[in-house]
């Protein structure tokens, strides 16, 4: 018996010696060709879906394919939960990428380390030019360009179940004002009571760690700005449009128009997909999800930006996200380091069209070339719905980009909101938040210290 | 004849050598893996610190008074000290009590038993935490669809401090109790079965049985089990973090939780991470501290 048992246990061990993890997640057929002697240029990409590290493996091969060029493009897939840790241990351990993915919002403190170097002799002027505003702005501090823009999401946009609008709310539309989409929920909640539908919600909002980034695009709406000044001198709490939020907050929670708890808000399409919400706020990446996971549905749900205080269609009401490239300090050959993002994102448009239309065109071009033969794409073809991409486009030509003040900010402006839903007094909270923003501002000496406004 | 010593001829010494060449291999990782990290890590708390080309500089208590003043993470410090005294009480005394009661199942049924209420321990946290949210999700969990087919609202997890509390403390004890269990079982069955005849002989009845025999002889599995519990508990994370992520307004916010959301945005600096880090273990030692004075007291006044 013993002799068995360790039989077993040896070739378990085997097994799990001989289960080396693969060097790259998509195997295909495809021999990626060596350039001997040639400048290794290693790249840290984060590990998003499938589709994505598709793309990306095979325009590494493609730059590859070149072996005059005296550049080997190495790349190393990291889990997107690990990917700040891995980046602060390789500079400790000096083994540094050349260039490794950063998120608009992370990337200040990438140039305030050190880590991120200025990038805008690399790239001609006619690449620059060719950057949309936002994204142009996204990687620039001081006049100087320090990461090379790959993509741009909208953080929020509002879709909807056609048939179960049709059939709780009466009507087709949503409507653009808070106002009056709040009555909207009130005869939603009020047939499907009649129907006995219990487990279906007329709305879904943010929840958690995600009210405090998936409210910006809200209070920008609702305040024309956001919980600090663009100075970062003071606090904007007592904006009137907070307490706007906050009385929008108190109504939905209290009369029962979203679930008093629910999910992770990056998958709060599938409410509406699976039928428990009619309406949910959500970000521009549910195109992608809906498609993947229910394409069924295509036609059924829909996607709008979300409503206003006073019922503009011109204001902001997302904020954009997205990723850049960056050239690492430690980088031993910044030039060929420039040539590889050149040509994965800074030259070729075929392939950066191909990107963004194997995304469902649920992200924004970051070069305007790009962003014009998309929209050309985009306009011949009938995978997703013209509705969508346009509601894309609106958003995200007029979203802010997301703010890089003090997290416990957000965080602070997340508890006003919540405390608002648990029908806690308005105006007690206000104030409180108000305090607590001021002596973040002051504990950190944050007055004055935008770097992008130098 | 000559005879050669191989080992020093003092006895003492010799055993003090031998003891160091036993303990060195742990104590080369320790110190590779622990203490240095540990010190490294004191050091640059009180510095702004950010790893990269560029040089950090000289705080002081810069970092930790910023930890202090961020409500949150005092907020946390608080929370993990209610839950685990909670979680700690009904498991010492959930467990002893089922112990008592494994024991007077013999056979076949008694070794199931045994089996079935160790089986959780097996399951980590994040896997008994998706299997309750699986339970305790507000719109379409198992609990909630139950309490709406028999005509009741359902119960708010997440937005509801009690039921937040609960959807937490449930999962923990369902996961280690049985582990517990078996630890008071394997003390129960090593009581000399003397000690029950006699006090029986003498009408002792079931809690006078425990009182007088049963606690008394437990006294060392009570002290390693409330010891590991608290320091367990203290950091715990993947529980919380899967079944409220710290709702609802961070009622349910733990420390090590905390240390994950500041670390998850880039606002906050690698050296306050790192304050907060040490602010955590002293907390959970001191806790520790007080939990080993109290029982030691409690030994010398036995003894």
């Amino acid at each position: 018996m013993k002799k068995i048992l360790f039989g077993v246990f040896s070739l378990f061990s085997l097994c799990l010696l001989s289960c080396t993890p693969p060097s790259d997640i998509i195997i295909d057929d495809e021999e990626e060709k060596v350039e001997e002697g040639a400048t290794s240029i290693n790249m840290w990409m984060m590990d998003f879906q499938e589709w994505e590290n598709r793309i990306n493996i095979s325009q590494r091969k493609k730059f590859n394919s070149n072996t005059n060029d005296g550049i080997q493009l190495n790349q190393n897939y990291i889990n997107k939960n690990n990917f700040d840790e891995m980046i602060r241990s390789a500079y400790e351990s000096k083994n540094v990428p050349d260039i490794y993915m950063v998120s608009y919002g992370n990337l200040y403190k990438e140039i305030s380390s050190g880590r991120a170097i200025d990038i805008s002799g690399l790239f001609s002027s006619e690449i620059w030019n060719d950057l949309t505003d936002t994204a142009k702005t996204a990687v620039t501090y001081d006049g100087k360009h320090y990461g090379f823009p790959i993509n741009l999401e909208p953080s929020t946009i509002l879709a909807y179940r056609k048939d179960l609008l049709k059939e709780y709310g009466k009507v087709e539309e949503i409507p653009t004002k808070w106002a009056d989409f709040l009555t909207l929920c009130g005869t939603m909640k009020s047939n499907l009571k009649s129907a006995n539908k219990k487990n279906i919600y007329p709305f879904g909002v943010p929840t958690g760690v995600a009210c405090a980034w998936g409210t910006w695009g809200l209070q920008a709406s609702a305040t024309g700005g956001l919980a600090v000044t663009d100075d970062w001198s003071t606090s904007r709490i007592t904006e009137p449009g907070y307490k706007e939020i906050c009385e929008l907050w108190s109504t939905v929670y209290g009369n029962g128009y979203v679930p008093l708890s629910s999910g992770e808000y990056t998958e709060s399409i599938f409410d509406v997909c699976d039928g428990k919400a009619i309406t949910t706020m959500c970000g521009s990446w549910s195109f992608a999800s809906v498609l993947n996971m229910y394409p069924e549905l295509k036609d059924q749900v829909g996607f709008i930006p979300l409503p206003t205080f006073d019922g503009s269609k011109d204001k902001v009401t997302a904020t954009n996200g997205g990723w850049c490239y960056v050239i690492s300090s430690e980088c031993k050959d910044k030039a060929k380091a420039a040539e590889v993002i050149k040509f994965l994102v800074a030259e070729d448009t075929e392939q950066s069209v191909d990107y963004f239309s194997r995304a469902f065109y649920s992200k924004f071009a970051t070069r305007k070339s790009v962003q014009a033969l998309v929209n050309e794409k985009a306009s011949k073809q009938n995978d997703v719905p013209k509705q969508w991409i346009d509601t894309l486009n609106d958003v995200a030509s007029r979203a802010i980009l997301e703010p890089i003040y003090d997290w416990n900010i957000s965080v602070a402006v997340e508890g006003m909101f919540e405390e608002s839903a648990m029908g806690n007094g308005i105006d007690e909270t206000i104030a409180k938040c108000d305090k607590t923003v001021k002596d973040i501002i002051s504990r950190n000496n944050l007055a004055g210290t935008n770097p992008r406004l130098k | 004849m000559k005879q050669f010593h191989l080992l020093p001829k003092d006895k003492k010494k010799e055993e003090k050598v031998s003891g160091w060449i036993l303990i060195a291999p742990a104590l080369i990782l320790l110190i590779i893996f622990v203490i240095t990290p540990l010190i490294m890590a004191i050091y640059r708390s009180f510095f702004y610190f950010e790893s990269g080309p560029n040089d950090s500089y000289f705080v002081g208590f810069e970092n930790y008074a910023k930890v202090f003043q961020n409500e949150v993470f005092v907020k946390s410090l608080l929370n993990i000290v209610i839950m685990t005294l909670l979680i700690v009480a009904f498991q010492v005394i959930g467990a002893f009590l089922f112990a008592n009661i494994l024991v007077t199942m013999k056979g076949r049924f008694g070794v199931f038993a045994r089996t079935i209420i160790y089986l959780p321990y097996l399951f980590s946290g994040v896997i008994v935490g998706s299997i309750f949210t699986l339970l305790t999700f507000y719109n379409g969990g198992v609990i909630n669809g139950i309490l709406g087919n028999i005509g009741l609202d359902p119960i708010p997890f997440t937005y509801d401090t009690f039921w937040a509390y609960v959807s937490i403390i449930v999962p923990t004890l369902w996961v280690g109790s049985g582990y517990t269990t078996l630890i008071f079982y394997s003390g129960l069955i090593n009581i000399p079965k003397d000690y029950y005849e006699a006090s029986m002989v003498d009408g002792a009845n079931f809690l006078k049985r425990t009182w007088y025999i049963v606690l008394p002889q437990l006294k060392n599995y009570f002290v390693l089990i409330i010891v590991t519990l608290v320091t367990a508990n203290l950091q715990m994370f993947e529980i919380p973090m899967l079944m409220t992520n710290g709702l609802p307004l961070n009622e349910t916010m733990t420390p090590v939780l905390y240390l994950i959301h500041v670390r998850a945005n880039g606002n906050v600096s690698q050296s306050e991470i790192i304050a907060s880090s040490i602010m955590i273990m002293i907390f959970i030692g001191a806790i520790n501290a007080i939990v080993f004075a109290l029982t030691n007291r409690k030994e010398k006044r036995a003894s």
